[in-house]
């Protein structure tokens, strides 16, 4: 399982990189995360809804309501312009990160 | 299944209880209790522990309501210029300006107090408005429509001091006096609704008890 900052510093990155392969809902996104990690990345489901909100008020996101295969009400979510930058910002530094980590690894195997 | 729609009916006053009021917010919950109901079923759960583990899936109303409860911005990024404290110096600069400025009469300097006095009442009330504006949520938005607004005050201040800061032998005092009442009501006026406009903006339209 991951830790606990690893699993919050991770969630907007990989919401972001997911609805940049298109519109999506809450629970498609929970279920892509489960697909992608096998089951690793486990997000508390109601969780993702705050983070959500707060990234559509920062405009990274941009919400609204449609309606699901039953026709009940369900809420898409759209990246926006600000999600794009937000995403590259977010590349940026975690291949930062991991690149030093690389670094590190590859001198104690010298 | 009314049964489903009665334990629904339940979740959703428990988290209502628990703070999460915004229909909007317990509408988005219960879409996904929903479809984590269904799929739980498909995965060979009876109705009732389908129901109790979508439920549990969720999280508790309390921390769910503690992370809706969040800053947008982390505290970090709080540090916006706050637009309200600046005027507040400004207002109290310029009243120690026309307290203090000498070759004034007295009736001069009311004069100025009075121009700094309906200018902080101006945008006050202009600034109080702001629940009666819309939301508008893109930055670039509000940029855009603040800059073009700001031809209104900047006009109105270019028309009176043409029509009434003509007199070529008035006094520096009166001259003060004059030029406050000139400038100080449209910035108020302006500077007023763009605080209105920010606070519209970072009002959520989630209502009672979402995010700070």
């Amino acid at each position: 399982m991951l830790s606990k900052e690893l699993v919050a510093a991770s969630t907007e990155p990989i919401v972001l990189a997911i609805l940049a392969e298109g519109e999506s809902y809450g629970y498609a996104i929970i279920q892509r995360v489960r697909a992608l990690s096998a089951e690793q990345i486990e997000w508390t489901d109601g969780m993702l809804y705050p983070v959500l909100h707060r990234m559509e008020k920062r405009g990274l996101i941009q919400a609204r309501w449609g309606e699901s295969e039953t026709g009940r009400k369900r809420k898409y979510y759209a990246l926006q312009n600000d999600g794009q930058k937000a995403i590259a910002e977010h590349h940026r530094q975690w291949s930062l990160v991991q690149s030093v980590l690389s670094g590190l690894r590859k001198e104690q195997y010298v | 299944m009314s049964d489903l729609e009665t334990s629904i009916t339940e979740w959703r006053t428990r988290l209502h209880a628990a703070g999460i009021t915004a229909t909007a917010t317990l509408d988005e919950l219960e879409s996904h209790l929903r479809d984590d109901f269904a799929a739980q079923i498909d995965s060979g759960l009876t109705a009732e522990q389908a129901f109790a583990r979508a439920v549990e899936n969720l999280g508790s109303p309390q921390d769910l309501q503690r992370e809706f409860a969040k800053p947008v911005h982390p505290k970090a990024q709080r540090g916006q210029l706050d637009l309200t404290l600046l005027a507040a110096i400004l207002q109290c600069a310029l009243t120690a300006l026309v307290l203090f400025a000498p070759d004034m009469t007295p009736g001069q300097r009311l004069s100025g107090i009075a121009a700094i006095g309906a200018s902080v009442l101006i945008a006050a009330t202009l600034r109080s408005a702001h629940r009666l504006l819309p939301a508008i949520r893109e930055p670039r938005h509000r940029q855009a429509l603040l800059l073009t607004l700001g031809l209104l005050p900047c006009l109105t201040i270019a028309f009176l001091a043409q029509h009434f800061l003509t007199d070529p032998e008035i006094s520096a005092g009166a001259y003060l006096a004059q030029l406050l009442w000139v400038s100080s009501p449209p910035l108020a006026a302006y500077f007023g609704i763009i605080g209105a406009v920010e606070a519209a903006a970072r009002k959520d339209d989630d209502a009672p008890s979402a995010i700070a």
